[in-house]
């Protein structure tokens, strides 16, 4: 404590004698401001987390520092911003430009979130009754925290550098490089959940993750720019090489071995993939990203009409699976006011995403008792008449896509301080692996309509600003979950080996497709600021926005109004007030997993 | 789910060396899911004639409790600034931080902080 306040006084000391020296030297290109103090923090309650979710509240008297400058030195023009308010809660920036030629811009932050801890007792909601004379039911969730009561939080930081050089040639066109780096890191403990249990009660179990996780971006590349009376053009490439990684280890717990929840024994354990093993779980793979990105921008004055072309390619890689995701994408925008009073663009984007398939050779344990005994769950040799499918698969990607994109949007002043704005966007998405009820294409339409008016009336005789606008989509096919769930009262036919309805009889009969994705939105909304005297004004917000999905029964819907107000009665006061308020509803279907575990 | 957010902001500048501010911002919100019914489906329950029958009910008569919230957030902060002389000023200030939890859920998250500051500015 007593270092930190002489690092802070010294700070604190060091400026005043630097901002001296530049008052010597009359040199007054300099600004300085610094600030030094102490804070003192107390907190009263069980927790911090809700409290200060991104504030430090470490208790005690501590000191602080912060500090800006800016200025001039010949041909060099520099600026700074330093604040030192805890460990875990500090910033600088700086920037320096020397004489054009090279510019550099640095920046590094550090806080602290804290994060909550989830005691799991809501589980208890859940619950079965069980028939009358019937047999009494297990609960449908247990759960088990191996951390209970503790506080988890992660330190995030961010250290980045921008430096550009404009290359002192001769050349008919202007041209910098520049070279960007960033490094982002997040260290600290976090809730990690998984399902330990089988067959009966799902068992969740929770631990904590240590989290010490890095992302590391290089990024150099070049801008050229070509400027006379005829055109403006340029164009600009850059390369990205980001690196992740999570250096700390997963944690693990051990998954139970599966019992019949009626006392019949082991006879699952040919077909449960973790059992009776400690093993680890929310593992994150180390990835790597390279991307190429070019961009040409025109400009024709006389015209007043731009052009721009951009396109992507990029490549992510899983380092501990060997597999790829890539990403191609083109957009075009075109923009012109030719036309007096009317600014218009159309613009088209292309995107193809494809991620790679992976074949899971899944574990096939050896059955230990009952009637697959010495068996694994597909061997044909048993001549069972359950298993008859190969729990081996090829997990193909729901996100391999491609889309097409196709939008206008256009603003004309149809009067003095009138303008129209309207909008139109198709797309199209085309799934390599379509997931839909029988269609592998969703198709959406956007249209947007607003009007944005400033007047003068007669009573107020003050400008006021309105603006009204109204946006509806269609979307036909949304991406869902096919045969999601089963709705309605039929169930299976007696018979079997075992009678009674089965698990698997019940994951067959599954017969509707879900989605939280809506097929039609509606949105209006409504902006006005009235200054009603010199020292008085007053805006008004409000917003309504419908969401909903006929084939699922599903909607959602919001409103949310504000007000807000500005007075300075006097030249030594004056305050401002506002008031928001928010009402929503989200009707949606009910899924219970009839299969716990 | 429905929720208010008030927000007010006084700056008073008494004389040219002095100044106060207080600010301040609360949230009240509330949020549920409506009670509902969901009977289990019909099955054919082992060891019987063939009959179907609801082998068993769900209760979720207690989610509507345990989706039943109400949070409460004041953050307030006074604060005053004298002008010492031109390169000089003095600035002292309270943060007050609350989060009430009017109707908990799984655990009582309510808590308090508070945060004094004292400053002493320089500029050139």
């Amino acid at each position: 404590m007593i270092k930190k306040i002489g690092i802070c006084l010294m700070v604190f000391v060091c400026i005043l004698f630097v901002s001296l020296s530049f008052s010597e030297e009359n040199n007054k290109d300099v600004n300085i401001k610094v600030k030094t103090g102490i804070h003192g923090v107390g907190v009263d309650g069980k927790t911090k987390v809700k409290v200060g979710e991104y504030d430090v509240l470490d208790t005690g008297v501590n000191p602080d520092v912060s500090f800006s400058l800016d200025g001039r030195i010949e041909n060099t023009y520099f600026s700074g911003e330093a604040t030192y308010y805890e460990d875990d809660d500090q910033q600088y920036s700086g920037n320096i430009d020397m004489q054009r030629y090279v510019t550099e811009e640095f920046s590094y932050y550090r806080f602290y979130h804290w994060l909550d801890h989830d005691p799991l007792t809501n589980l208890r909601a859940a619950a079965t009754n069980a028939k009358e004379g019937g047999k009494v039911i297990p609960p449908l969730v247990t759960y088990t925290d191996l951390e209970p009561g503790k506080e988890y939080g992660i330190m995030r930081s961010e250290m980045e550098s921008k430096t550009t050089v404009r290359v002192p040639m001769d050349l008919p066109f202007e041209l910098k490089a520049f070279f960007n780096y960033r490094k982002e890191m997040r260290k600290g403990r976090r809730q990690a959940l998984t399902m330990g249990g089988k067959c009966s009660a799902c068992h969740v179990v929770s631990n904590g993750k240590v989290i010490n996780e890095h992302i590391e971006d290089y990024n150099p590349g070049f801008i050229a720019t070509f400027k006379n009376s005829s055109v403006h053009a340029s164009f600009s490439y850059e390369f990205l090489d980001r690196k992740f990684g999570e250096d700390a280890s997963a944690p693990e717990i051990y998954y139970d071995d599966p019992v019949h929840p009626g006392g019949a024994g082991y006879l699952f354990d040919d077909r449960i993939q973790y059992q009776d093993a400690k093993l680890p779980y929310n593992q994150l793979p180390k990835s790597r990203k390279f991307s190429h990105k070019a961009k040409l921008n025109t400009y024709i004055p006389s015209m007043s009409t731009g052009m721009f072309l951009g396109g992507i390619y990029s490549r992510t890689e899983n380092e501990e699976q060997d597999l790829q995701f890539n990403l191609k994408s083109i957009f075009s925008r075109l923009s012109s006011s030719i036309i007096p009073g009317l600014a218009m663009n159309v613009h088209f984007r292309w995107l193809d995403l494809a991620n790679e398939s992976i074949f899971v050779d899944t574990n096939e344990p050896t059955g230990i008792a009952g009637p697959n005994a010495g068996h694994t769950y597909a061997d044909p040799s048993h001549g069972g008449t359950y298993n008859a499918n190969d729990p081996d698969f090829v997990r193909d990607s729901a996100m391999s896509r491609k889309q097409y994109e196709v939008g206008f949007d256009a603003a004309y002043l149809l009067m003095k301080g009138i303008t129209l704005r309207g909008s139109y966007l198709w797309k199209q998405i085309e799934r390599d692996h379509y997931y839909l009820s029988g269609e592998n294409e969703t198709e959406e339409h956007r249209l947007k309509l607003g009007i944005n008016a400033r007047f003068t009336p007669p009573i107020i005789k003050k400008p006021i600003r309105t603006s009204l606008s109204y946006k509806y989509q269609s979307i036909y096919a949304p991406f869902a979950n096919e045969n999601a769930a089963f709705v309605g009262e039929e169930s299976t036919i007696a018979g079997g080996p075992f009678n009674g309805t089965q698990y698997w009889e019940l994951q067959e009969m599954r017969n509707k497709t879900l989605t939280n994705l809506p097929t039609r939105r509606d949105e209006i909304r409504f902006d006005t600021t009235i200054p009603i005297l010199d020292r008085l004004s007053i805006t008004g917000f409000y917003r309504f926005m419908k969401e909903e999905n006929d084939s699922v029964g599903w909607k959602n819907w919001t409103h949310m109004p504000s007000i807000s107000l500005w007075y300075a009665p006097f030249d030594k006061l004056n305050f401002s007030m506002s008031y928001l308020y928010r009402h929503g509803k989200t009707t949606n279907p009910l899924c219970v997993p009839i299969y716990d575990g | 789910m429905e929720g208010h957010t008030g927000v007010f902001n006084i700056n008073y500048i008494p004389t040219k060396k002095l100044s106060f501010n207080i600010a301040s911002a609360y949230t009240d919100s509330k949020a549920h899911i409506e009670a509902f019914n969901f009977a289990g489906p019909l099955e054919y329950a082992p060891e019987t004639d063939g009959a179907r029958e609801r082998y068993y009910n769900y209760d979720f008569s207690n989610v509507a409790d345990y989706s039943d919230l109400h949070i409460r957030e004041l953050d307030l902060t006074l604060s005053a600034s004298y002008i010492i002389n031109k390169n000089f000023a003095l600035s002292a200030g309270y943060n007050y931080l609350y989060y009430g939890d009017a109707d908990p859920y799984l655990y009582d998250g309510t808590g308090r902080a508070h945060i004094g500051m004292l400053t002493l500015n320089y500029w050139y």
